[in-house]
Formats: C-alpha cells, sequence, structure tokens
C-alpha cells in the first residue's frame, strides 16, 4: 500500500473528537504524526485549546458539523480533502446512548439515534471511501459496542446501530478490499466518558464484577486498539470486529 | 482540473486515460493494453469490475466537479466508453429534464429483458 511508505502524515477524520473517545483518538493520532480532522456539533476546551496551537490548520482542523446532516458531511469531507490534499483515514466515533426500553421510547429519539449512529456513518464512509478510491488505498474504523454482541435490557436500538455497523464493517471489507481499503470495527465495553456519566455506582460496581480483568474500561484502552489498526502493522486486519472489553462478553 | 466546460473530446480523453490507469494498476491485462473505444463495452471488453467503475467515477468527480450518477444518471444504465461520456455531457448541459427517469427506465427495460432471456435458458 503506497501510504505506508511514504513519509507524509497520514490524513484521518475523527467523527465526534471533541470529548470522551474522540478526543483520546485526536490526541494519539496527533502524537503519532497524523493529520487530523474532526467535527462535533460544539467545540469544547479540548478542540479550542488545540485550534489555538494550530491556527493555520497545518496538522489539526475541527468544524461545527451536525452530523445527522448528510450534505454537511459531505462538505466537511470535500472540506478536508481539499485542504490536505487528500483523505487516508476515517474513524466513525460519534455516537449517541439509546436508552430505555423500546415498547415505550418515543419515536423521535429512535429516529435521531438511528441517524447519528448508522446512518451519519453509512454517509461518511461513502464521502471519505471515494477520497480513497482515487489512491486505492485507505482505512476504515467504526466503533461499535458490546451492546452488538450480547443482549442488553434497555439498549436495544442502540444494539441494533452497533451490529448494523458490524456488519457494514464485514461487508465493505469484502466491497472494498480489492482497492487495499480495510474496513474494521471495535467494540468497546464500559468506559469512563459522558455516555456513560449517569450509570449509578452500583451498576458501575456490578460491572467491574462481571469484568474478568477487574476494572471498568478508560478511553485510551480504546483508542489503542484503533491507533494500531490504524498503523501499518494492521495491514492485513480488515471485516474484523474487535472487542476491548476487559473480557466481559468472553 | 478543468476549468470550463469540458468539450466531449475532453471528457473521453479523461475517461479513457483514467481507464487505462486503473486497468495497468490491476494488472488485469498482460502486455500493453489495447486501444479503447466509445463502443467498447467497460465490463465485457475492458475488464472494469463495478468496483473499478466507482473508483473511476470517483477520480472524474474529482477532476471535473461532475457526479452525474448521484441524481441525473443511475450508474446501472451505463455500460459503454460512450455511454460514460454520454453521462457527464448530460450533466453539463444541464439537461435534467427527466431526473434520469428515462436512463432508470431503459435499464428497468434491460433488466426485466435479462430476466426472460435466462428463465428461457
Ligand atoms: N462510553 C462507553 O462506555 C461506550 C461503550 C461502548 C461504545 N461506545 C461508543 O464509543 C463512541 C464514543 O463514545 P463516547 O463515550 O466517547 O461519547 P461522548 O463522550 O458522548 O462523545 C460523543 C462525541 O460525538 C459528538 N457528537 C454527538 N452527537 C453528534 C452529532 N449529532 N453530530 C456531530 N457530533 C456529534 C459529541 O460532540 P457534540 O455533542 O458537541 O456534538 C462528542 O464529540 C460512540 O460511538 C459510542 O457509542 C461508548
Amino acid at each position: 500500500m503506497s501510504t505506508n511508505s511514504e513519509n507524509r502524515s497520514k490524513v484521518v477524520i475523527v467523527s465526534g473528537g471533541s470529548r470522551g473517545l474522540g478526543q483520546a483518538l485526536v490526541t494519539g493520532c496527533l502524537e503519532r504524526g497524523y493529520t487530523v480532522a474532526t467535527f462535533s456539533r460544539s467545540e469544547s476546551p479540548f478542540v479550542k485549546t488545540l485550534t489555538q496551537q494550530d491556527p493555520e490548520h497545518k496538522r489539526f482542523l475541527w468544524e461545527s458539523v451536525d452530523a445527522t446532516d448528510p450534505a454537511a458531511l459531505k462538505t466537511f469531507v470535500n472540506k478536508v480533502a481539499s485542504t490536505y490534499g487528500r483523505v487516508d483515514a476515517l474513524v466513525n466515533n460519534a455516537g449517541v446512548g439509546i436508552d430505555g426500553i423500546l415498547p415505550t421510547m418515543r419515536a423521535s429519539q429512535i429516529e435521531q439515534g438511528i441517524d447519528l449512529n448508522l446512518k451519519a456513518s453509512i454517509y461518511l464512509i461513502q464521502a471519505c471511501s471515494k477520497q480513497m478510491l482515487q489512491h486505492a488505498s485507505g482505512s476504515i474504523i467504526n466503533i461499535s459496542s458490546v451492546n452488538a454482541i450480547r443482549g442488553h435490557s434497555g439498549v436495544a436500538v442502540y444494539s441494533a446501530t452497533k451490529a448494523a455497523l458490524d456488519g457494514l464493517t464485514r461487508s465493505l471489507a469484502r466491497e472494498l478490499g480489492p482497492k487495499h481499503i480495510r474496513v474494521n470495527s471495535v467494540a468497546p465495553g464500559y468506559f469512563e466518558s459522558e455516555m456513560v456519566a449517569d450509570l449509578t455506582p452500583e451498576a458501575k460496581q456490578r460491572i467491574i464484577r462481571r469484568t474478568p480483568l477487574g476494572r471498568l474500561g478508560t478511553a485510551e484502552d480504546m483508542a489503542n486498539v484503533v491507533l494500531f489498526l490504524l498503523s501499518p502493522q494492521a495491514s492485513f486486519i480488515t471485516g474484523q470486529t474487535i472487542v476491548v472489553d476487559g473480557g466481559i462478553t468472553c | 482540473m478543468l476549468n470550463e466546460v469540458p468539450s466531449k473530446q475532453e471528457i473521453l480523453k479523461l475517461i479513457v486515460e483514467h481507464i487505462r490507469q486503473i486497468l495497468e494498476e490491476k494488472a488485469a491485462h498482460d502486455g500493453k493494453l489495447g486501444d479503447i473505444g466509445e463502443e467498447n463495452r467497460l465490463g465485457a471488453e475492458l475488464g472494469l469490475s463495478s468496483l473499478d467503475l466507482a473508483q473511476l467515477v470517483a477520480t472524474l468527480e474529482m477532476r471535473l466537479k461532475a457526479d452525474p450518477f448521484q441524481e441525473l444518471v443511475p450508474i446501472t444504465s451505463v455500460r459503454t466508453v460512450s455511454d460514460l461520456v454520454g453521462a457527464y455531457e448530460k450533466f453539463f448541459s444541464g439537461d435534467t429534464s427527466d431526473g434520469g427517469q428515462a436512463d432508470a427506465l431503459l435499464e428497468s427495460k434491460r433488466r426485466a429483458e435479462a430476466r426472460r432471456n435466462n428463465s428461457r435458458s
């Protein structure tokens, strides 16, 4: 793959890079010398600091984008491509928890969850894969969840969106593989972030008790695996879902 | 990138150039590639897969700043080099009169015919 041997900074798009796992991913990618383009709806202190450090966007670009707007996603990807000349990798990280039992869930919550967790990922892949096809190389990583692998009450719609991402991963790996574009999923177990801020201390203890490795994950635990999948060390891995959960699903 | 509305000849030249490049990358042909003409069928004769065609369209979108396949012309109606050139000509002519419906209709007729032929054999 041409990108591995070249000595230039790879261009990585991370959706939802303003906090949580997205923040850990942006930090890890910048540390490894990648050029990072990311978006979220609102600017976080983390994003503000990075923009101040790199006002000319030499290696970091953030924009306010609502991922549930397909046209805005396409415009963002085109801007990244025209600013940096290409797109080498995409991490579909932006996602939202969709909590509540299905029988009483509001239709608007179902729609919003599917629009962000599933449709936005599909449209981002569509726009980025067009860029990747031009150079016949690339890497796409979808952030799934352990909820895609095991059943859990109260997260059925969320589970459906994440399992859909894993299906997307496998079929796209076959579809795009001949052009050297790898597609993988990372399925995190629970890790500390705003998404799980509402978990009660008891619920957290229960998760820890059921986890063979005896602790909750961290965003860095997840980011490390994503960074590995982006790297040339993973150049023969495609179509896989890698579970990073301290063993809770084993 | 071309600045003005490209002529048919410019579109054809660009398409042929990129088809050649994609086929060379694939190393699908031993030795030298023959001439590529307007009448050539993309799949059956030139050996382009649907993914190769997607690669071609992605590259042309970048070069021509045009994607006739989002709305105007169904990609499945493109069989020959000439069909492809025609799609871009249509895009640049601003002819959106039928929103690609005539092509879609033609395509659905072709599919129906293929199904009939298959069921006969
Ligand atoms: N935390 C966990 O335990 C856990 C477990 C398994 C899987 N995951 C998955 O890991 C990924 C990251 O989760 P996290 O916990 O880091 O989430 P988080 O802390 O809530 O961060 C979500 C990020 O996505 C952005 N975002 C949300 N809605 C958006 C929208 N409509 N348009 C654009 N950006 C949007 C947020 O910024 P704005 O709000 O400003 O838009 C933020 O940058 C998600 O896909 C999640 O499903 C998390």
